[in-house]
């Protein structure tokens, strides 16, 4: 495939900075609409194109000629958090929706930008679901951070670890059972290089992985904590 | 007041009220009535309480449980049904022994982060209350999180021989 992004070649950076850049853009443009009183019907759209996106990914992946058991189903975190992060746009309230955005699309997601486990490029619909994806979801998560106002607590960060260890607790047995690798925390690794090429052998790896996750989570955390207690003082 | 009080803080300055013989905060002169130091106390004791028992409860089942087995197996069985529910999932999934060791891992760490979140709640509805010094906050979390390891090891330690038993039969 030659049109296929390498992992750490300039193709990759590009790419990453193009996505990098609609967030950033998308963000600045939900701060100017907020000040303007029109960041609700932005959020809403916004929300709606994801939900529409997302159907689409997963009605694609399901397709006959795409479907494979071991990579089709949307039960990856990103699948997860793609799902998530339109409602945690629309319904505000509901803040572990918001919590599980920000730790999942900020401590897993951003992991597809530095390694991407693709082996397609733009001439590929593989490439647009995944960049496209994965900028839709730390968007959203960048979104709710600068214009939402969202702020981790530590009982966020509780809530966070506990809905991630519910989805290893399921996902670890059921990839047993089929030989998937869904949420990377199955017996095989991923096809392109990724950090966890340097996590040794399974079942060590699913644990250092876990533990990963956690510290990743901790330190989306620790800032907001940091700066909060210099503010008190 | 005794040294048992030393998480005690004034409502006011935050001033620890350790050893204080009478009701005034040394602070900033803040008199306490002999009702409000009752409440803080109570209030106190029981986050104490909230900090270690789980963990300590968890632990104490794992203990007895088989210990049990060796008097009266009959009681054991009754007792361990817990146990025994966890275990045939770990051992339905599992199929080796090693590749149930990634959810034993995220079985007790799910325990300690209920554990945390269970602590966390009293505290946060404790502090509405009194003033409770960093300290002590500090010393009930690493409480809250070393029982809650200690019964969340246990715990999914036996079951992890319960469910070898289970797939051998």
């Amino acid at each position: 495939m030659p049109l296929a992004v390498q992992p750490f070649s300039p193709q990759h950076a590009i790419t990453v900075f193009a996505c990098l850049f609609a967030m950033i853009l998308f963000a600045a443009f939900g701060r100017r609409c907020k000040r303007n009183g029109r960041e609700l019907n932005l959020r809403r759209g916004f929300a709606a194109f994801m939900i529409a996106w997302q159907i689409f990914t997963t009605v694609w992946w399901l397709l006959p000629r795409n479907y494979d058991i071991a990579v089709s189903l949307p039960l990856h975190v990103c699948d997860l958090a793609a799902w998530i992060a339109p409602f945690a746009l629309l319904f505000q309230e509901k803040r572990w929706l918001r919590t599980m955005l920000y730790f999942w699309g900020f401590g897993f997601s951003t992991e597809a930008f530095i390694t991407p486990i693709l082996d397609h490029g733009p001439d590929s619909v593989h490439f647009w679901l995944f960049w496209g994806g994965h900028t839709l979801i730390v968007g959203a998560a960048l979104y709710d951070v600068i214009v939402g106002g969202y702020r981790p607590r530590f009982r966020d960060y509780l809530v966070a670890t506990a809905f991630s260890l519910a989805y290893s607790a399921l996902i670890i047995p059921f990839n047993v059972a089929i030989g998937a690798n869904y949420g990377y925390l199955g017996q095989s690794t991923p096809g392109a290089p990724t950090l966890i090429d340097h996590l040794g052998q399974w079942p060590l790896r699913a644990i250092w992985m876990i533990l990963l996750g956690e510290l990743f989570m901790l330190l989306l955390w620790a800032p907001w904590a940091i700066a909060g207690k210099k503010k008190s003082e | 007041m005794s040294g048992k009080d030393s998480s005690l803080c004034c409502l006011k300055c935050g001033y620890e009220l350790n050893g204080l013989r009478q009701c005034i905060c040394p602070e900033c002169g803040t008199v306490f009535d002999a009702d409000s130091l009752t409440l803080q106390r109570d209030l106190l004791r029981r986050l104490w309480k909230r900090s270690y028992l789980p963990g300590v409860i968890l632990l104490a089942y794992s203990l007895a449980v088989p210990a049990l087995a060796f008097l009266d197996p009959q009681a054991a069985y009754l007792l361990g049904l817990p146990f025994v529910l966890l275990a045939f999932p770990l051992a339905m999934a599992g199929g080796t022994s090693s590749s149930l060791l990634p959810l034993l891992f995220v079985g007790a760490l799910a325990i300690i982060t209920l554990n945390a979140l269970y602590v966390h709640r009293g505290i946060r509805h404790a502090e509405s209350w009194i003033v409770i010094s960093d300290d002590a906050l500090l010393k009930m979390r690493v409480t809250a999180v070393v029982t809650s390891a200690l019964g969340g090891i246990a715990v999914m330690t036996i079951s992890w021989l319960m469910s070898s038993v289970i797939g051998s039969c």
